[in-house]
């Protein structure tokens, strides 16, 4: 589990150089800022590099990073990779409000009796999901204030959901509400340029 | 000031609530609901006034069957005669703390005392630890109405058959006191005859079986069906009770007094 931790977290952190080599030959995109979230199914807490990948997709935002949660919660890491895409927005003096952001997200899930690879105790397919990975959609809603050409800072608001919990809802529309599967996170983003 | 410490605790309330989860296998957050726990129903089901006939309902593995878990809780209401409800087990399918909420939701609606024991897919992710701190512990006995009820934890292959689940010391001890109770009926989630069962440990569960006091039944969930037979040609009979999503559970009448060998009936209902 924890190589496994190790590997992502190198590989990620390979892509951040890459990523930041580029941003030194055209600051105008990619690494834009970052995130600090509480909940969200990430972790307690969670943290992410904020990237804009398509000089041409300025709407398009991708965030890369990791979450945890302490001993009395479970002691659970994850890695968590978000791609989200702004549609419309209001704008009043320095504020931008964003209503409406969709996104989906992958992570991995580290912890104690949590598999990449179901381990050899179990036939094959035994369980059909992996343990580690989940996948699901998310919306933003999202306030900017822009501190000043370049730097501005954000409150977000998101709801999620995953593949699990949709494959719980879908054959149980009758007993279990949509609101049931959706969980929160909220936290703020940091622009610096 | 006063609407600053009211906004103050409304923001506590709201960022602690279920809703602002941690991880999908968080723990230690659930909503601790005192009348899922299994000592709570216990004492209401010793309370009960004592009697010669025992009517019980068992079934198991809910998972992920919430509507048809709903029916079954709203015919077993409807029972004219029906003292408590055993749950052979697979209460989440994911291991998940929201899985429990939910199935907590419709097994709170239950009329009658209701248990539960472990079953694998509980075990998964941090689901044992959650189970446990839902319901209570995972091997535990009681005596209702001179019947002594054993539910234990059979999941051996979710402990990489390590020779301690089952926990046959424990369920030794459990029917030790013959004195205490007229007969015994073991209930768990594996069967013993089954390749998810510790078959190392599976001769000695079949011998508790054998040599305790009048054992009227051993019965388990897992396989999602209704099955009754006695496997090991020893007079003991095992049953397998169904899962909702097959729309069938078991209807089984206890008579802890009988003179007679076989001490219930037991029928597969439709709902």
């Amino acid at each position: 589990m924890k190589k496994s931790l190790i590997v992502f977290l190198s590989v990620f952190s390979l892509q951040v150089s890459a990523q930041d080599s580029a941003v030194h030959k055209n600051s105008s995109y990619l690494l834009r800022g970052a995130e600090l979230q509480y909940a969200g199914s990430f972790g307690m807490v969670s943290g992410c590099a904020l990237f804009v990948p398509f000089k041409k997709l300025e709407k398009l935002e991708v965030g890369a990073g990791i979450g945890y949660t302490p001993p009395a919660y479970g002691n659970l890491w994850t890695a968590n990779l978000l791609i989200s895409c702004k549609l419309f927005q209001f704008k009043y003096k320095k504020l931008t409000f964003d209503p409406i952001i969709p996104g989906i997200f992958v992570n991995f899930n580290f912890g104690k009796n949590i598999y990449i690879a179901w381990p050899e105790q179990y036939p094959a397919n035994y369980y059909w999901w992996n343990s580690s990975i989940r996948y699901g959609p998310f919306i933003n809603s999202e306030l900017n204030y822009k501190i000043s050409d370049k730097k501005s800072v954000t409150y977000f608001f998101r709801v999620l959901t995953n593949d699990l919990y949709l494959y719980t809802y879908l054959p149980n529309t009758r007993f279990i509400k949509f609101s049931d599967i959706l969980v929160f996170g909220t936290g703020i983003k940091y622009y610096f340029q | 000031m006063k609407n600053n410490i009211a906004v103050l605790a409304f923001l506590l309330t709201a960022f602690s609530c279920n809703k602002f989860e941690y991880n999908v296998y968080e723990v230690d957050r659930q909503v601790n609901d005192p009348v899922v726990k299994t000592q709570y129903n216990i004492d209401r089901l010793l309370k009960l006034p004592r009697k010669d006939t025992l009517h019980v309902v068992f079934f198991g593995d809910p998972q992920r069957f919430y509507d048809d878990t709903e029916d079954l809780v709203e015919a077993v209401n409807a029972l004219p005669l029906v003292d408590a409800v055993f749950i052979c087990g697979d209460l989440a399918d994911f291991g998940l703390n929201r899985e429990y909420y939910l199935i907590n939701q419709q097994l709170k609606l239950l009329k009658v005392p209701f248990v539960t024991v472990v079953g694998n897919h509980d075990c998964l992710g941090n689901g044992l630890e959650v189970y446990e701190d839902t319901y209570g512990p995972v091997n535990y006995s009681f005596t209702w109405n001179d019947v002594r009820f054993v539910g234990l934890n059979t999941c051996g292959r979710e402990f990489n058959f390590n020779g301690h689940v089952p926990d046959l010391n424990w369920m030794q001890q459990q029917v030790e006191d013959s004195a205490n109770f007229e007969g015994c009926i073991f209930f768990s989630h594996v069967g013993p005859n089954n390749g998810d069962f510790d078959q190392a440990l599976e001769d000695g569960y079949v011998k508790i079986t054998e040599e305790a006091k009048n054992t009227i039944f051993s019965i388990n969930g897992h396989n999602h069906s209704f099955a009754i037979g006695q496997p090991y040609d020893d007079g003991i009979w095992y049953l397998n009770t169904s899962s909702p999503s097959n729309r069938v559970y078991s209807y089984v009448t206890i008579y802890p007094y009988s003179p007679d060998e076989k001490k219930f009936d037991c029928i597969p209902v439709g709902f």
